[in-house]
C-alpha cells in the first residue's frame, strides 16, 4: 500500500464516534478518501498468550471474561475443546444444565441486542421494554448458577452443581406478569 | 464436506486429508496454499472463511484456515519452519484474508508476500522492540518484552 496523495488525515484512536479505540489514516485526493489504513488493538488483552501461562482450569474463568455478554459461551467452547483432547465423556446431566444456561444466555444476548437496537433508532422506551423483560432471564441465571454475569457454571467434564437459591418457578411468574 | 468431495482437489496439490466429527483438514504443502483456499472457497456452499489462525509448534509455525459452512469446518493446514517464516498471501483470492493475516504478521512475524499489510503494524503498538521475538512465539517472554518497553 504505497500512496502519493495530497493529504493525510488521522482519525482516532479517540473519536466520540467509536465505541472503542481505533485508528484510521485517510489518504486524501481533494476531498475523497482514495485509501485507508486502519490500525487497532489499542485495548487488546492478549488472552491468547495469557491462557498459554495459565493451567487448564484457570483458564476456564479467563475465557469467561473475553465477553461480558457471551461469558459462557466462551467458557463453554473452552471446556468443550478440553475435553474433545482428553478421552472421557462428560455426564448427561451436565451436558443437559450446561445447555439449559446456554439457552439462556442466548435469549438474553438477543434481547439485549433487541433492545440497544431501538435505543440506537431512537426508541428508549422500547430499550427499557425489552431490557426489563431481560432482567428476568438474568434473574433465572442468578437463581440457576448464582451470578448473573460471569456463571462459571462449566468446568472441566462436568457443569456447576449450584443449588438454586431462588426458585427459577418464582422468577419465570415474575415474567409472565 | 465429505473427504470423497476433498479428495479431487487433495489429490492434485499433493495434500492430505484427515477428517474428524465436526472438521475435515486438509493438510497441503506451503507453495500449495493459495489454490488449495480458492480451491475450498469454489465448492458450493463453502465461501465463508470464518479466520486463520497460527500456531507455534517449536520449530514449525502451522497456519490454519477456517472454512465453515454452517455445520462443518474445514481447515486448509500448511507448515512453515520458523527460519524462514514466509507465505504467499491469499489476500488477492479472499479478501477476507487481508485482516486475518495482518493479524498473525503481528503475532507470529509471518510475512504474507502479496498482503497489502506486508511490513506494517495492524494490532501491535508502535512503541514493540523490533529486537523482540513476535509476542505469540514461544520463546517470547512477556516479562523480558515488558521490561523492554520499560512498562515493568
Amino acid at each position: 500500500m504505497q500512496y502519493s496523495p495530497e493529504g493525510m488525515m488521522p482519525f482516532g484512536p479517540v473519536h466520540p464516534s467509536l465505541k472503542e479505540p481505533e485508528y484510521f489514516k485517510l489518504f486524501l485526493e481533494g476531498e475523497k478518501i482514495v485509501a485507508v489504513e486502519p490500525r487497532v488493538g489499542y485495548v487488546h488483552r492478549g488472552i491468547e498468550r495469557a491462557a498459554q501461562e495459565r493451567t487448564w482450569v484457570k483458564n476456564i474463568y479467563l475465557f469467561e471474561r473475553i465477553c461480558g455478554i457471551c461469558s459462557f459461551h466462551h467458557s463453554l467452547s473452552y471446556t468443550e475443546g478440553v475435553e474433545a483432547l482428553a478421552p472421557f465423556e462428560i455426564p448427561k446431566r451436565a451436558k443437559y444444565l450446561r445447555e439449559l444456561v446456554a439457552e439462556l444466555e442466548r435469549i438474553h444476548s438477543h434481547l439485549l441486542w433487541l433492545g440497544l437496537l431501538g435505543h440506537w433508532a431512537g426508541f428508549d422506551t422500547l430499550f427499557m421494554w425489552i431490557w426489563k423483560d431481560r432482567d428476568h432471564i438474568l434473574d433465572l441465571e442468578e437463581a440457576i448458577s448464582g451470578n448473573r454475569v460471569n456463571k462459571s457454571y462449566t468446568t472441566l467434564g462436568a457443569s456447576g452443581t449450584t443449588s438454586p437459591t431462588v426458585s427459577p418457578t418464582r422468577s419465570a411468574r415474575k415474567w409472565t406478569t | 464436506m465429505s473427504s470423497e468431495e476433498l479428495a479431487p482437489l487433495a489429490s492434485r496439490l499433493g495434500g492430505t486429508i484427515n477428517a474428524g466429527p465436526k472438521t475435515t483438514v486438509l493438510s497441503v504443502p506451503p507453495d500449495r496454499v493459495v489454490e488449495a483456499c480458492t480451491g475450498v472457497s469454489s465448492l458450493p456452499g463453502w465461501y465463508h472463511l470464518s479466520t486463520i489462525t497460527g500456531m507455534d509448534l517449536g520449530q514449525d509455525i502451522a497456519i490454519l484456515y477456517h472454512f465453515w459452512q454452517g455445520r462443518r469446518f474445514v481447515q486448509v493446514r500448511t507448515q512453515i519452519p520458523k527460519s524462514a517464516p514466509r507465505l504467499a498471501s491469499i489476500s488477492g483470492a479472499l479478501t477476507a484474508g487481508t485482516l486475518y493475516e495482518a493479524e498473525i504478521q503481528d503475532l507470529l512475524g509471518v510475512a504474507f508476500e502479496g498482503n497489502p499489510f506486508l511490513g506494517k503494524k495492524l494490532l501491535l503498538p508502535d512503541v514493540y522492540p523490533p529486537d523482540a521475538p513476535p509476542p505469540l512465539r514461544k520463546e517470547a517472554d512477556p516479562h523480558r518484552i515488558k521490561k523492554m518497553m520499560e512498562l515493568e
